[in-house]
């Protein structure tokens, strides 16, 4: 049988999880000088440092069996897959910001809204009962508002010193978000123990 | 060129050679695995009325329905599913037919993925369903059949989990939330996503069955897993771990550690009322085998009808057994070569061959010598047919 293999957020992910890894006691020395290599051996398993929603699509196709990733990429991508463990690393919030001296709930009028999340924002919006445009930007989409395309934004939030800098203010918190540990369903099922060792070592040694 | 002529649409995909025989060579065993145990198999129309799947024991979204209009403007759907075409069947026109019924199928349906995800969203199923009956005999010889389907396909590292669709439904009676919230509960239960599902019961409070049921997404593996069920539900869901208890010690028996539990599993269609199953192989990250007891679902086909089934999904065993394998091409015994004017000839000679149990080719070159060389290169027996005789050389030529 294969090795289990580990599909890792490459980026701000990435470090928090390889300090975890190395609380277990595993060997991450390929993690640290990966060169040009993909598949990464750490152990007994295999590490893929891939972007965000890759890790997704390569845990629900079954290819990789555990996946670290966060919140966010879960809710804009939801599928098939179980979500075993909150790392509570990389923490941060959705949220939905407007320019300050509006006031985006007032009025009739359909409002705008810009962000990189449309699923995301769809579902706060349907929650909300709440028709709104939503318009999909690529990059930082705090322009939208100050440009006039959009009322308001839905984007991740950490410190919010950006929104402050553009004179935007949060008026809601849509969602929490931190790292997620996922797992192929199949997998779990006929590799039980190792994954469920894993996981548990991962959740001991977790760094909050 | 039209570009759309390069290509199939997004999910849909050409069956080629050997792809095509494994998949013909499954639905064959499976069909001869099915109809030796008395189940017949029955072909439904590709299109239905939408209404068949929005039923309330129904559980597929708008989003997922392929769907079309017919003429007086009526809804029509891309069939997603095959259990309710078959409940549709035996509501109707097999309604007085002596029971059980015992239906075999082996078809297409089909499901609108989100796009490049790369799931295929025409999937070939076979299937069982047993209409009529039910009890611990029926339960067993469906789930049984599950494992010798798999089996009967050359597949050996697999597993196969029971589950009950009234753990969750009795449990969840007990909980003091809405229905909204109860469903919340129920696909995080689903995805076994222990930290949202702790939040959520936290919420609702962290004594007695709130706390209790935070573990029950953990309760999957072997028969363990019945006792800490037992310790911490007791009572309330006694008669359906008894149950699985019973089903899950027979099976053992002849399945070994192929069979499993996992308490957890709430298939999110509703009509499931009973046991369910689903199995995995290895080599394949999705649900293979996916299957269980649906008692309520005539109800809403105005019949009193208990029934318990499972779909195969055979495009997955296809890949598994292709992966397996490194052939790629099968070539013929022998390939025949017709002068000018012997077609015919060569077409009877043929005839003669296949008759003494080779496979032939014939071939359309335009010369002997070419063809020769063909037959040199793919390894095969080689034949001309022409003139006075009427085989002018018959060599086998092996690299």
């Amino acid at each position: 049988m294969r090795p289990l293999r580990i599909a890792l957020t490459k980026g701000r992910l990435e470090k928090s999880a390889i300090e975890i890894f190395r609380n277990i006691g595993l060997d991450v020395s390929n993690l640290e000088n990966k060169g040009r290599r993909l598949v990464l051996p750490m152990g007994d398993f295999e590490v893929v440092l891939v972007k965000a929603a890759d890790v997704i699509t390569y845990i629900e196709h079954g290819v990789c069996d555990i996946g670290i990733v966060g919140k966010d990429t879960i809710y804009e991508f939801p599928g098939s897959y179980y979500e075993l463990l909150n790392l509570e690393t990389g923490r941060c919030k959705f949220a939905l910001a407007a320019p300050n001296d509006t006031d985006f709930f007032g009025g009739y009028a359909e409002k705008t809204v810009a962000t990189k999340y449309p699923e995301v924002t769809k579902e706060f919006f349907l929650k909300k009962g709440m028709d709104v445009r939503i318009i999909k930007i690529e990059g930082s989409v705090e322009l939208a508002p100050l440009l006039g395309l959009a009322d308001a934004i839905v984007d991740i939030v950490e410190t919010g010193k950006t929104l402050k800098e553009n004179g935007l203010r949060v008026i809601e918190d849509v969602a929490p978000i931190s790292a997620r540990v996922i797992v192929n369903m199949a997998s779990l099922k006929l590799r039980k123990k190792e994954i469920e060792d894993f996981v548990s070592l991962m959740n001991k040694a977790k760094t909050v | 060129m039209n570009e759309m002529l390069n290509r199939t649409p997004n999910g849909m995909k050409d069956l080629l050679l050997r792809e095509c025989e494994i998949n013909r060579e499954i639905s064959t065993r499976l069909f001869d695995f099915f109809s030796k145990r008395g189940y017949h198999e029955v072909i439904t129309p590709v299109l239905e009325y939408f209404d068949l799947f929005n039923l309330p024991s129904s559980d597929f979204t708008q989003e997922e329905i392929y769907k079309s209009t017919d003429f007086d403007n009526r809804l029509l759907a891309l069939r997603p599913d095959m259990t309710m075409p078959i409940a549709r069947l035996s509501a109707t026109r097999l309604r007085d037919e002596r029971l059980p019924l015992r239906l075999f199928y082996n078809q297409k349906v089909f499901r609108l993925n989100r796009n490049l995800k790369g799931h295929r969203n025409e999937i070939n199923q076979a299937g069982i369903e047993l209409i009529g009956e039910k009890g611990v005999l029926s339960d067993l010889e469906i789930i049984s059949y599950a494992f010798g389907a798999l089996q009967t396909c050359g597949i050996d590292y697999f597993a196969i989990e029971i589950g009950h669709a009234g753990i969750f439904k009795k449990l969840a009676e007990k909980l003091p939330v809405d229905k909204r919230r109860r469903e919340q509960i129920r696909k995080l239960i689903e995805s076994k996503n222990y930290s949202a599902l702790d939040d959520e019961l936290t919420k609702i409070g962290d004594t007695g069955l709130a706390r209790d049921l935070k573990m029950l997404p953990r309760l999957f593996g072997g028969s363990e897993v019945f006792d800490v069920a037992e310790q911490l539900y007791g009572s309330i869901i006694s008669d359906e771990i008894t149950y699985l208890k019973e089903i899950y010690s027979s099976l053992s028996i002849v399945f070994g550690d192929k069979i499993r539990v996992d308490l957890g599993l709430v298939h999110r269609n509703n009509y499931y009322s009973d046991i369910v199953f689903r199995g995995y192989i290895t080599g394949s990250g999705t649900t293979v085998v996916s299957g269980g007891r649906y008692d309520n679902l005539f109800d809403d086909l105005d019949c009193d009808l208990p029934a318990i089934g499972f779909a195969v999904d055979v495009d997955a065993i296809c890949d598994i057994l292709l992966a397996n394998e490194n052939r790629c091409e099968k070539s013929p015994d022998m390939l025949i070569f017709a002068v000018n004017g012997y077609e015919m000839k060569a077409l009877e000679y043929m005839n003669e061959c296949i008759k003494n149990g080779m496979t032939c080719e014939i071939l359309g070159l335009v010369d002997a010598d070419s063809a020769e060389r063909l037959a040199r290169d793919r390894g095969v027996g080689f034949s001309i047919v022409g003139s006075d005789i009427t085989v002018s050389k018959a060599e086998r030529f092996v690299l």
